[in-house]
């Protein structure tokens, strides 16, 4: 082929191979989670396939829903926060340790929002003033946090009975929990944000180019920093729901969200190396998980058995990525 | 080594064409030429980096065909490139030695006594005793990491060492020392092929010189018919730049739109006057280290000068600001479009709006008629050659990318645009599309257009006024100056 009718090929078609890279990548997983209903439809066939599961699945997925649609955009961006299960576990902790002493509800839970957000700060300072790689960064603080949290609870798991958190729990709207509405509007608004508005554009362009988005007048500091607020942020509201959840408090609560956060943002399609992403297959991953854990559970299966069918899932689907970008590129 | 008839075409480029150069053992020879003239794609062919099209190579009278550096190395041919090929967390014995590590009986044990024993050899015999052999590279000041690299490129067997342009980077008196390497490095026999842009040193250094344009031979001469003179004029030729210059429009009482006083930058600018128009064209010519390459960015606020003024409509420019830069109407092109312009993989529509897109939305919203509309017009304005805007600006052509760029502050409104080599790996027909468009911009649009380039034919085919830089300082600045003016300015004189 000549050198001209290849350019040609590549212009023609160049915005729906992209396009139809992206729609694959989704439905493809979509189809992995269609699939996952059917296969545990059949293993459980009185129960999986109800209302009530369904819901379950979801109230499931709450706070793991929250914090990967914080940490999409965080990711295009460029960046990565994998301290968000430490601040869960600060989250609880204080919760838990402020509960004990009296004080109204609502006030602990805006004092342990406000604590995470404040780590978002300095997770945020230490990578964009200071520079620090955001992995290490948030390796570092993740390792300090869960340790503080630790160290304040002495490792005791506090039980809390209070009004404020059984509403959260047992509160429904037309038969849909409040938490499920809470997860629901998260994920909107972080896709209307992505979609539709000058921020998200702008959050593609820095993970994309950084220097191309600072030589257009794009501020590549305040928006990344705010970013790591807003992950904090949503890992601090994760634990608010985990605690009204679980009716406990405890610092070992964050662990299993170490990197099971970073996994579905990842299995959803974003790309690492930033630039390129969308929460709405962050969304579908979330689902992917919860169902997984919730049909293993049906099926009486060890949890482990999740996170190796998890490990596989998510080398498939980024090979299948790699995949059609190369083909993409040709 | 002889090189024999050599031709390479990259796309519509004919980067060399029957070309033939030899270089005997023990001889400096000195490749000298314009930005394009096809003097780095030589030396890739020599160095078995790039495959000609046609063409022999012949070292030691035997003919080799160089389909890969490891055949060059075999062959005897050692390049030391641009780009310094060295590994900057480790020391400096262990670069020297890269790949040839001396080993103990076992052969994956690396017998490091011997190899430190090597190494001093290889630096003394070169010459550089002075430096440390446990240094890292990477904690070594730029210029000395080049006598590394030279020292690490004269494994045995070396017939013939490649140097591109190692002296840039440097100052005169570690130039000199490179210079005094390299002939001890010929009196051992090894023939070397120096490619340099500085004349003095060639001159210096040559026993012969070989000139390149438009990847065509024009002109060899041996060391003592060499002078500036010739130098630089078969260097630029004698064709005729078609002036296009006509239609400028301002005078002396044209409203300035730009003054800079006073500038200097700890990367490269000395006390730098310019003064830019409303209505003009104004071209900014230098060879690379001149100033030129960082004057762009730092007029545009990216990096903060260490003194001086800029003055935009009266007022004091703060300095190292974009965004207060972009407030006062001032867009910037910059050089690099791939890695400093664009977003590959976004849309063309995304990256034309980028820098303006807060003027099209409310309150945060982007308003996609506006957006969609916006970038349709502008892609239309300039003739963006695609079917859909909103196909990824990868899939463009380098002219049509360059239009992007162009575009993105167009729409913008801004009143001063500032280029940096706008036309840098653009086909000749977008170029000529481009320049058309400056012209229209200035001088019907009244805007303020600043073109800093490396391209000396460029400048003087565009701009109403030049300004020469070299060694940070401008060494000219005229109304229609002559090729061989602007030539002196950039390469032979001093400011005074």
């Amino acid at each position: 082929m000549s050198r001209k009718q290849d350019k040609e090929t590549i212009s023609g078609d160049a915005k729906r191979k992209i396009d139809f890279g992206s729609f694959f990548r989704r439905q493809g997983l979509l189809l992995m989670l269609i699939l996952m209903i059917i296969f545990f439809r059949f293993q459980s066939p009185e129960y999986f396939f109800t209302f009530d599961n369904a819901i379950t699945i979801l109230v499931g997925a709450t706070a793991l829903g929250i914090m990967a649609s914080a940490q999409t955009p965080l990711i295009i961006s460029g960046g990565i926060d994998v301290s968000v299960g430490s601040v869960v576990a600060i989250t609880t902790v204080i919760v838990g340790k402020l509960l004990a002493t009296g004080m109204s509800s609502w006030l602990v839970v805006l004092i342990a929002i406000s604590i995470g957000m404040l780590i978002g700060v300095l997770n945020g300072f230490i990578v964009v003033q200071l520079g620090v790689n955001p992995f290490i960064t948030t390796l570092g603080t993740m390792s300090f946090f869960s340790g503080l949290a630790f160290i304040l609870s002495a490792g005791q798991t506090v039980s809390i009975r209070d009004p404020l958190f059984d509403w959260f729990l047992y509160t429904k709207v037309f038969s849909i929990p409040v938490l499920v509405i809470i997860v629901v509007f998260v994920m909107a608004l972080a896709y209307f944000i992505e979609r539709k508005t000058v921020v998200g554009r702008n959050i593609f362009a820095i993970g994309g180019n950084k220097e191309a988005a600072r030589l257009s007048g794009i501020s590549t500091k305040m928006l990344p920093l705010g970013l790591y607020v807003v992950s904090s942020l949503s890992a601090a509201v994760a634990g608010v729901v985990l605690v009204s959840q679980l009716g406990s408090a405890s610092p070992q609560l964050g662990t299993s969200y170490l990197l099971s956060v970073v996994t579905a943002v990842i299995l959803g399609g974003t790309s690492l190396a930033g630039g390129r992403g969308s929460v709405a297959g962050t969304a579908i991953a979330v689902g992917i998980l919860a169902t997984l854990s919730n049909g293993f559970a049906q099926m009486q299966l060890p949890s482990y058995g999740q996170t190796t069918a998890l490990g596989a899932a998510l080398i498939i689907a980024v090979l299948v990525d790699q995949t059609s970008s190369k083909v993409k590129n040709k | 080594m002889q090189l024999s008839s050599i031709s390479k075409r990259y796309g519509g480029v004919q980067a060399l064409s029957d070309v033939s150069i030899h270089v005997n053992a023990g001889e400096i020879l000195c490749l000298v030429g314009e930005n394009g003239a096809g003097k780095s794609t030589l030396a890739a062919v020599a160095a078995g980096l790039v495959a000609p099209d046609s063409g022999k190579i012949f070292v030691d009278g035997e003919e080799v065909v160089l389909n890969s550096p490891r055949a060059a190395e075999i062959a005897g041919i050692r390049l030391a490139s641009q780009e310094l090929q060295l590994c900057p967390e480790l020391d400096v014995m262990t670069n020297v030695l890269l790949g040839h590590y001396p080993h103990k009986k076992l052969p994956f044990l690396v017998d490091y006594a011997s190899m430190k024993q090597k190494a001093a050899e290889r630096l003394a015999s070169l010459g550089l005793e002075d430096i440390d052999l446990h240094q890292n590279v990477g904690e070594m000041p730029v210029v000395y990491r080049a006598f590394v690299q030279i020292a690490r490129s004269l494994t045995p067997g070396a017939k013939v060492l490649i140097t591109d342009e190692p002296t840039a980077p440097m100052s005169d008196i570690e130039a000199t020392r490179l210079l005094k390497l390299l002939k001890t490095i010929c009196d051992q026999g090894v023939g070397i092929v120096f490619v340099s842009h500085r004349l003095d040193e060639v001159l210096n250094i040559a026993d012969r010189v070989v000139v390149l344009r438009d990847g065509k031979l024009v002109d060899e001469m041996n060391k003592n018919e060499g002078n500036k003179e010739r130098i630089v004029s078969s260097m630029l030729g004698h064709a005729s730049v078609d002036g296009v210059r006509a239609g400028s429009t301002t005078n002396e009482n044209s409203e300035v739109a730009m003054k800079v006083e006073n500038l200097s930058t700890a990367n490269g600018i000395f006390d730098t006057n310019l003064t830019l128009k409303f209505g003009e064209i104004l071209g900014v010519y230098g060879i690379a280290g001149s100033g030129r390459d960082s004057l762009g960015m730092t007029l545009f606020g990216s990096n903060k000068p260490t003194s001086g003024k800029i003055i935009v409509g009266g007022n004091e420019l703060k300095l190292g600001s974009i965004k207060s830069t972009m407030d006062i109407g001032i867009g910037y092109v910059p050089a690099e479009r791939r890695a400093q312009g664009l977003l590959l993989e976004r849309s063309i529509k995304e990256n034309i709006t980028l820098a303006f897109l807060r003027k099209l939305s409310k309150l945060g919203l982007i308003q996609k008629k506006s957006e969609s509309a916006s970038g349709q017009l502008w892609a239309d304005n300039l003739s963006i050659k695609t079917k859909n805007i909103e196909n990824a600006v990868l899939s463009l052509s380098g002219g049509n990318q360059q239009k992007v760029l162009l575009s993105r502050w167009l729409l913008t409104g801004c009143r001063i645009l500032i280029l940096d080599d706008p036309t840098r790996g653009v086909d000749i027909g977008s170029k000529l599309e481009i320049y058309e468009l400056l012209q229209k911009l200035a001088h019907k649009e009244k805007v303020a257009v600043l073109v800093i380039s490396s391209d000396i034919e460029e400048v003087l085919k565009i701009s109403d006024r030049i300004e020469v830089m070299r060694n940070g300082k401008i060494t000219l600045s005229k109304t229609n100056p002559t090729q061989q003016e602007v030539a002196r300015a950039a390469y032979l004189e001093e400011a005074s």
